[in-house]
């Protein structure tokens, strides 16, 4: 059974995406015995989409409620021919946004003009030797949360640019702007050291 | 936000794609596109570095949670405890609603329908209201009629705090006109051409039990 179409860095969950399927079938025969099923296959990957969207980890555990919530309540308006996790991740996305809105916090900041961060480099420090993944955890704050769902889509799921417009709701051409102002944010941000690792 | 259009040179051509080359989803005309640019284009390759190390760095295992104990929160709340004798009609509906078999599921239903289809007709006969009313609302009966207003009955999950009911309901654009009634539904006048994404907006809500249109002639849809 898929959690995903790439799972980066973890191994899938299993047999096939007919499986998954079938299983939301069951889930909308209100079986929970099936939903308790695609819940464990789910929670992990959404666990952390969900954390590295909304950088706020208090709102992650309510937000994976409120998504498993619909996905129990419209189990039946699940069509087949697009994927599970792509209608999951698509409810987790639009939850994820109402939940940051209701918090107060602008999803969609336009971070994309504001001013690049100074890119001398800072002494002493090598980004080798340090956690890569808490410099890019840090440097993905920067970010807006819609662009930090392109990232976590792409690299961490594994999804290809036309799947993440489906996600997101949006046009093909609005991922890779989000994409494109990312990068060049996160590159600017994690510069300090980019002669070494660019 | 500017949508930028990625069009023209293979050097922007690439740019574009580059991400998802990465990760490897393009498929094999774009792949090939970007491998040939690549072999010809030095900025080209340095991004391709540094995409390489975001990728490594967003593929670092994070902790995973036991979702055990998430679940059977998110389980109770579908399925609460059984109550006492004394509960609520609403409330047995609900106790019974989750695990119980489809054709038990059915009967809950149909008694549903028909608390809120009596309270409906209850209302376009101008016959007195429910026994629960909100305060400060204006008579149900006048609102019923008003031909640009449409009517949901809304049940709420019984633990679900005022103040975030409040909020759902002004969210929404909507007053309550009426209620609870018995069975704990309440009546939602919204505008009319609110109605559908209401219902839709109010069903996806976390704390909301059930929402159906109500027309003006007590049926429900």
């Amino acid at each position: 059974m898929t959690a995903g179409p790439g799972i980066h860095g973890e191994a899938s969950y299993g047999d096939s995406r007919e499986d998954e399927v079938a299983l939301m079938g069951r889930v909308a025969a209100e079986q929970m015995d099936a939903f308790e099923v695609l819940y464990r296959l789910y929670h992990p990957k959404l666990t952390r989409f969900l954390t590295g969207m909304t950088h706020r980890p208090a709102l992650v555990e309510e937000i994976l409620d409120d998504t498993m919530l619909v996905v129990w309540r419209r189990a039946h308006t699940y069509v087949p021919e697009a994927k599970v996790s792509t209608w999951i991740f698509g409810i987790a996305y639009r939850q994820a946004l109402k939940a940051l809105r209701e918090a107060g916090h602008d999803a969609s900041a336009e971070l994309d003009e504001a001013p690049l961060p100074s890119q001398e480099p800072a002494p002493e420090v090598e980004l080798h030797q340090r956690d890569l993944h808490a410099m890019l955890d840090e440097a993905m704050q920067s970010l807006s949360a819609e662009q930090r769902a392109v990232i976590e889509l792409t690299y961490y799921l594994g999804y290809a640019c036309r799947e993440i417009a489906t996600i997101m709701g949006c046009p093909v051409d609005t991922v890779k702007t989000r994409m494109f102002y990312a990068r060049r944010r996160l590159r600017a941000l994690l510069g300090a050291n980019r002669e070494e690792v660019m | 936000m500017k949508i930028l259009r990625f069009e023209g040179s293979a050097h922007s051509e690439t740019q574009r794609l580059l991400p998802w080359y990465v990760n490897d989803t393009l498929d094999a005309a774009d792949f090939s596109r970007v491998e040939e640019h690549l072999a010809e284009c030095g900025q080209c390759r340095r991004d391709l570095e540094f995409l390489r190390l975001l990728e490594s760095g967003c593929m670092q295992a994070s902790p995973v949670p036991d979702p055990t104990a998430s679940f059977t929160r998110l389980r109770d709340r579908l399925q609460p405890p059984r109550p006492h004798a004394s509960a609520s009609l609403l409330t047995r509906l609900r106790a019974t609603w989750g695990g119980s078999p489809a054709w038990l599921r059915g009967v809950a239903a149909a008694s549903l329908v028909l608390v809120a289809g009596a309270w409906g007709l209850t209302l376009v006969r101008d016959e007195a209201p429910a026994m629960y009313r909100t305060l400060g609302d204006a008579p149900s009966e006048t609102v019923v009629r008003d031909k640009d207003l449409r009517h949901l009955v809304v049940v709420f999950d019984p633990h679900i705090e005022h103040a975030r009911m409040q909020q759902l309901v002004r969210a929404s654009q909507a007053r309550i006109v009426d209620g609870p009634n018995e069975a704990g539904a309440y009546v939602l006048a919204v505008p009319a051409g609110r109605e559908a994404s209401v219902r839709e907006a109010l069903r996806a809500a976390p704390g909301v039990t059930l929402v159906e249109t109500l027309d003006a002639d007590g049926q429900r849809r």
